[in-house]
């Protein structure tokens, strides 16, 4: 009993078949809500895009083209663009109330389990990459990511996205361990 | 030598990942051996990744499973229905194009025979009322099923004026379900626009009637943050004197985060309590 593909579920979702859905939200509700929560830091906003992003999914569902790339791929793609249009907005919101405070609760917020302080360690460090390494980072190296897929999200070569996702490990390596 | 540490860099995360071809391999392990530097750093990297790799995933809340439930049904019933909508249109288009002599006698037959019906029926006194109000309550039951898609797939909108409009739509509808209900209390309770919950709890209010209703209002209470949506959620549960929202209250009175207009309102209704 092999599971299904990506691609095959998509394929039957776009066949009308919507309530196959369900199975894609299975498997990636979690990892796209962390990938949100890694760039916004805020857990609402992230449960908030992740919803977005699979009424977009349902959407647009005859975009996907299991031809031309992974589903996988095809999703990040959407939930980059989510996250910049998130961001464009927020950015409107922020001029107008400056002093709303940086999010100390959420950096400083409590988790159940041990290792406590690397995973605050880690997340500081995160936090201080630009959002863009940040994004590099997280798919990559927590969404599991090929270089080449990312190439091809962001349209440029697979040789630049090496140096690129490089650079930004060595700077994440760098406030890691200066803390 | 520098130079050459630079470059050692990039490839050491290839190396850490297992990308390297055995010659590449070799070379690094090579370099480490001679170069301090270039050893830390690979510890470093050693260190980061596997505190990357046991960062645990964090679970979303269980209002993320219940909205995409909830935006699902909706596309189902969008999809059901322009589907519903095709097919009609379709059929006309072909019966228009090429009215066969075959349909064409059909169709006089069903005129003349609904004439006689018709006629037998009108008799004075007699009219039937059955067949006429049975499709008069299919009629409306479509009207609601439309009215309640058009809810689900607002509720869902991206933008908030769509939403309220979405929840707007429940008061056009006599007995909403449960499924509508439960739409809007997960709306009072997660929408992240406030107008938009506002609305929603004035839709909601209307059906305070309900002890259902009320409980969900009651456990919503402590959920809210924004000073209005506490006002008017204290006032519905007093104004119904709904006595199980006591208890709440009292918790809104005693917590110093809460305004004092809210502490105000929340005062005078546990005296009508």
């Amino acid at each position: 009993m092999g599971q299904l593909t990506d691609e095959k579920i998509m394929d039957k979702v776009k066949d009308g078949q919507l309530s196959e859905l369900t199975g894609l939200f299975e498997r990636y509700h979690v990892p796209l809500y962390n990938f949100f929560l890694k760039l916004t830091l805020d857990k609402s906003t992230s449960e908030d895009l992740t919803q977005n992003l699979f009424y977009r999914i349902i959407r647009y569902r005859h975009t996907f083209n299991g031809g031309t790339g992974t589903f996988k791929s095809w999703m990040y793609q959407m939930a980059r663009n989510l996250h910049a249009d998130y961001c464009k907005q927020k950015q409107r919101i922020t001029e107008v109330v400056k002093n709303a405070g940086n999010f100390p609760d959420d950096v400083a917020e409590q988790e159940d389990g041990y290792k406590e302080q690397d995973f605050e360690k880690l997340k500081l460090a995160l936090s201080g990459l630009g959002p863009v390494d940040r994004e590099l980072i997280v798919l990559s190296r927590y969404e599991g990511l090929k270089y080449a897929e990312i190439a091809k999200m962001k349209n440029i070569s697979l040789g630049s996205i090496k140096v690129q996702v490089h650079r930004a490990l060595k700077e994440l390596r760098v406030l890691y361990f200066k803390q | 030598m520098i130079m050459q540490c630079e470059e050692m860099e990039a490839l050491m995360i290839d190396y850490l990942d297992g990308q390297l071809s055995p010659a590449a391999r070799t070379n690094v392990e090579k370099h480490l051996e001679t170069c301090m530097v270039c050893r830390q750093a690979l510890e470093e990297y050693k260190a980061l990744f596997h505190a990357m790799g046991d960062d645990k995933m964090e679970k979303p809340g269980p209002a993320l499973r219940e909205k995409f439930d909830i935006m699902l049904q909706s596309e189902l019933n969008i999809d059901a229905t322009s589907r519903i909508l095709k097919e009609e249109k379709e059929g006309k288009v072909i019966a228009m194009k090429k009215p066969s002599l075959f349909l064409r006698i059909a169709a006089s037959i069903i005129l003349v025979a609904g004439g006689v019906l018709i006629g037998t029926k009108i008799t004075p006194g007699t009219l039937v009322q059955g067949t006429g109000s049975a499709e008069i309550a299919s009629l409306k039951s479509e009207v609601r099923e439309i009215k309640e898609t058009l809810m689900f797939s607002g509720l869902n909108d991206e933008s908030a004026t769509e939403r309220i409009k979405a929840v707007n739509y429940v008061e056009e509808m006599k007995n909403p379900d449960q499924k509508v209900m439960n739409a809007l209390l997960v709306t009072i309770n997660n929408d992240r626009n406030v107008n938009v919950r506002l609305a929603a709890l004035y839709s909601v209010a209307k059906f305070a009637g309900s002890q259902l209703v009320r409980d969900s209002l009651v456990a919503s209470l402590p959920r809210q943050t924004e000073p209005i949506m506490q006002i008017v959620l204290i006032n519905i549960l007093t104004e119904q004197k709904e006595t199980k929202a006591i208890g709440p209250i009292r918790d809104l009175l005693s917590d110093k985060k809460i305004m004092k207009p809210v502490k105000d309102i929340a005062q005078k209704g546990l005296r009508l309590l």
